[in-house]
């Protein structure tokens, strides 16, 4: 065993960090803000990260990568999920959009897409759920019928982050087949967004304009050669891709950075002539989420462990999936806790504390046990295949 | 960084969970319970034989050299066997020995104990939380006065490592057949054997001082990191009985565990219990990784220590009311094998320290003033 990073993967991290210090403007807080300024910016500074080959870091040489390890991956998103995801869309590419059209695209399909992702030129949204194919996501109903050289798609796609950005391409789940298993018939197509008979509608959430929007297909017309796979064999690419995404975003790193804010304002803040931090309360609390960030953490890196032993870390992954979004939410709760009602003050209100971290931590990671798979949908995968239980009824 | 455990660990482990799954069963737990020292005899000359007292002892005094790690490997599996044996308290005892003591006591105790000819047990917790002892100046010594209270293994150890204040915090090596010791065992609901040990003007030497409260802290570092890792154990083996429950046991013609509501149970227990283990290994990890002073903290030893006690302390009652949970009153009978492991648990849980001094260690370790 060996817990700690190598010197060069903290050397690679000290570097990645100043970079971010220089890069990073004091505005930027991260994607999910309705700022108009945060979009373009994401895309500018992927510009920036291509440029010193950092992007694709972790992809092959023939790809555009730097054959970087799955450790320099992990310090990669350590940081930028630390510092508000300046990547904005684009980590999706990189972590399993990317990795799924290395693995199952034709030749062309690679040279087309794999060059653009890797200049940071591209963005892409995922089109899976639909209002009634959630958790039972292989229901899904929107239909692509063949048509000699292409597909003809209808339907509706819901929850769709970064759809509106505007998306370049959409990853696309769409039904071809009706007769066989549900799990069957599904195809994944690589889909062009300004595609006549594609509509985007926004939906406001609680985070903001542009958390996720809904996708309309009418009629809307995809060439045989955007499918990505074999026709009716695209289940098996979801299983593969959610995979790679389950440990892709380093969610403790984020909660480590907000409890580095927050453990400097207790030391800071004197509160009826005692330090908050002399407060036993909220030293427990603070400690709590301490062993729940490393928690997440470890179990992480003991997933990342797997996959570098080549091996596919499925339980593993998914039990680190669901300590990583708890402590996100439970940062954010601990968060508003420790600043009290200032703390739900937004960004431009004079009076706001910690450039209101506490309050966007806790509204955004509000969806992060529901989307890409809801904990429940996590427990019944560790139930069935870790423990071996039966299935539910 | 790398996670996984090497083949000489998953060989040690594979080997002790071989032991405890064919050989020393939880019916000999049970026996175990028993016998006149609440521990068997029988089990302890195995592990003798297997070299398990000097495994993470180094080999200049008759130990395998192994680390805190490879101990902490072998802890979850005693815990999983439910094994009540003087193992981990007895190496905690034996590091201030190492580490601190005279030429004399080294002599005389240090092969002993690595062989398991010999038992040592740490003496620190007074009654009602008041660890003072009555250290009068003697000559050149001291003689102490005053009483332990759950000193682990206490009725069996040979010699007993003491804090007491003599000349300022300091740790003394007492033999436990020396003149004004004795050892009781309690009654208690924990299968481990606790003593209370009283000291009736106990005469001690300069020479038998064998560390200061930096000694002190180290030692119990190691005894609870091995204690958490003995608990993933018995957090394990109760997973284990929840979930063989929740498949056989049939209500309204189906097993229960098709139910979410007693699956995700177990799930819980499981997704709590794999961050437990990784915590303790890493804290292991980060002891063994510990060289120079005792008082400096190079590898983040002291905060990995804290996170992975104090989490367990906060997760284990959660975990254990889930496993009662899930199995109905038949995990409230004797007959049954998950009390064995309940009430293990909590021994472990309110020894070495609780749940609010761990996290007090954390919240000094983020930076709190």
């Amino acid at each position: 065993m060996d817990f700690d990073f190598t010197p060069d993967e903290e050397a690679f991290r000290a570097e990645l960090r100043a970079f971010l210090d220089d890069e990073l403007p004091d505005w930027w807080k991260t994607v999910f803000v309705d700022d108009e300024r945060a979009m373009p910016f994401t895309r500018e500074f992927c510009h920036q990260l291509a440029e010193r080959g950092w992007l694709t870091l972790s992809w092959p040489a023939e790809h555009g990568g730097a054959d970087g390890s799955v450790w320099q991956q992990a310090v990669v998103r350590e940081e930028m999920w630390a510092a508000g995801e300046p990547r904005g869309p684009q980590y999706m590419n990189l972590n399993y959009i990317g990795p799924l059209i290395m693995r199952f695209g034709t030749p062309e399909q690679q040279a087309r897409h794999l060059p653009r992702m890797a200049a940071g030129d591209v963005l892409w949204c995922q089109g899976f759920s639909e209002p009634e194919a959630g958790s039972d996501l292989a229901s899904l109903k929107t239909r692509a019928v063949r048509d000699g050289d292409h597909y003809v798609v209808n339907g509706q796609k819901i929850w769709n982050s970064y759809a509106d950005a505007p998306a370049d391409h959409c990853l696309l789940l769409a039904r071809t087949n009706t007769e066989v298993k549900k799990q069957v018939g599904i195809s994944m197509f690589l889909v062009d967004m300004r595609t006549p008979g594609i509509t985007v509608r926004p939906i406001p959430s609680m985070a903001g304009k542009s958390e996720f929007s809904e996708i309309f297909f009418d009629d809307a017309v995809i060439p045989v050669s955007d499918r990505l796979g074999d026709e009716d064999a695209g289940w098996t690419l979801v299983g593969e891709g959610l995979a790679f995404e389950r440990i892709g975003i380093a969610r403790y790193a984020r909660a480590n950075r907000v409890l580095e804010h927050l453990v400097q304002y207790a030391n800071e803040t004197v509160v009826d002539g005692r330090a908050l931090s002399a407060d036993p309360a909220i030293r427990a609390r603070l400690a709590t989420l301490a062993t729940r960030i490393e928690a997440a953490k470890l179990l992480n890196y003991g997933a990342i462990s797997i996959q570098a032993a080549g091996e596919v870390p499925a339980i593993e992954a998914s039990i680190a999936r669901i300590h990583n979004t708890q402590v996100e939410q439970l940062a954010g709760q601990v968060g508003l806790e420790v600043l009290g009602p200032q703390g739900l003050l937004l960004d431009d209100d004079p009076y706001r504390l910690l450039d209101g971290e506490m309050q966007r931590q806790w509204l955004e990671s509000i969806p992060v046990t529901v989307a890409a798979g809801t904990t429940e949908v996590q427990k019944n995968i560790i139930a069935q295949r870790g423990l071996g239980l039966p299935r539910s009824a | 960084m790398d996670l996984t455990l090497d083949d000489d660990q998953k060989l040690l482990a594979e080997s002790a969970r071989q032991l405890f799954e064919r050989t020393y069963t939880t019916e000999s737990a049970r026996d175990a319970e028993e016998q006149p020292d609440g521990f068997s005899v029988d089990l302890w000359k195995h592990a003798v034989d297997l070299g398990w007292p000097g495994i993470a002892l180094p080999e200049e005094c008759g130990g395998a050299g192994y680390g805190l790690l490879e101990l902490a490997v072998l802890a979850e599996e005693l815990g999983r066997g439910a094994a009540t044996l003087p193992l981990l308290s007895s190496y905690a005892a034996t590091l201030p020995v190492l580490w601190a003591a005279s030429d004399s006591v080294r002599d005389r105790w240090l092969a002993p104990l690595t062989a398991g000819e010999a038992i040592a047990a740490l003496a620190t917790t007074g009654a009602r939380g008041d660890a003072t002892l009555v250290v009068t100046r003697e000559g050149e010594g001291w003689t102490v006065s005053g009483t332990r209270v759950a000193v682990p293994f206490g009725a069996v150890a040979d010699v007993l490592v003491v804090s007491a204040d003599v000349d300022g915090p300091a740790l003394v090596a007492i033999a436990a057949d020396a003149a004004g010791v004795r050892c009781e065992r309690h009654d208690t609901f924990a299968p481990e054997p606790f003593a209370a040990v009283t000291f009736a003007d106990v005469a001690v030497s300069p020479d038998d001082v064998v560390g200061d409260a930096a000694v002190l802290e180290r030692a119990l570092a190691h005894q609870t990191v091995v204690d958490t890792a003995y608990a993933v154990g018995l957090a394990g083996a109760a997973l284990a009985l929840a979930v063989d429950h929740a498949s056989n046991r049939e209500q309204f013609g189906r097993p229960i565990g098709v139910n979410q509501a007693v699956s995700h149970q177990c799930v819980d227990m499981r997704v709590e219990i794999d961050a437990m283990r990784v915590l303790a290994l890493q804290a292991a990890w980060r002891l063994d990784h510990h060289t120079g002073s005792l008082d400096g903290d190079p590898a983040g030893a002291t905060r990995a220590v804290a996170l992975a006690n104090a989490y367990a302390r906060e997760v284990l009652p959660g975990i254990f009311a889930r496993a009662h949970q899930v199995h109905g009153a038949i995990g409230f009978t004797m007959e049954y094998d998950l009390q064995l492991f309940t009430r293990r648990a909590k021994a472990y849980e309110l020894t070495g320290g609780g749940v609010a001094l761990h996290l007090e260690r954390v919240a000094r370790s983020i930076g709190l003033d």
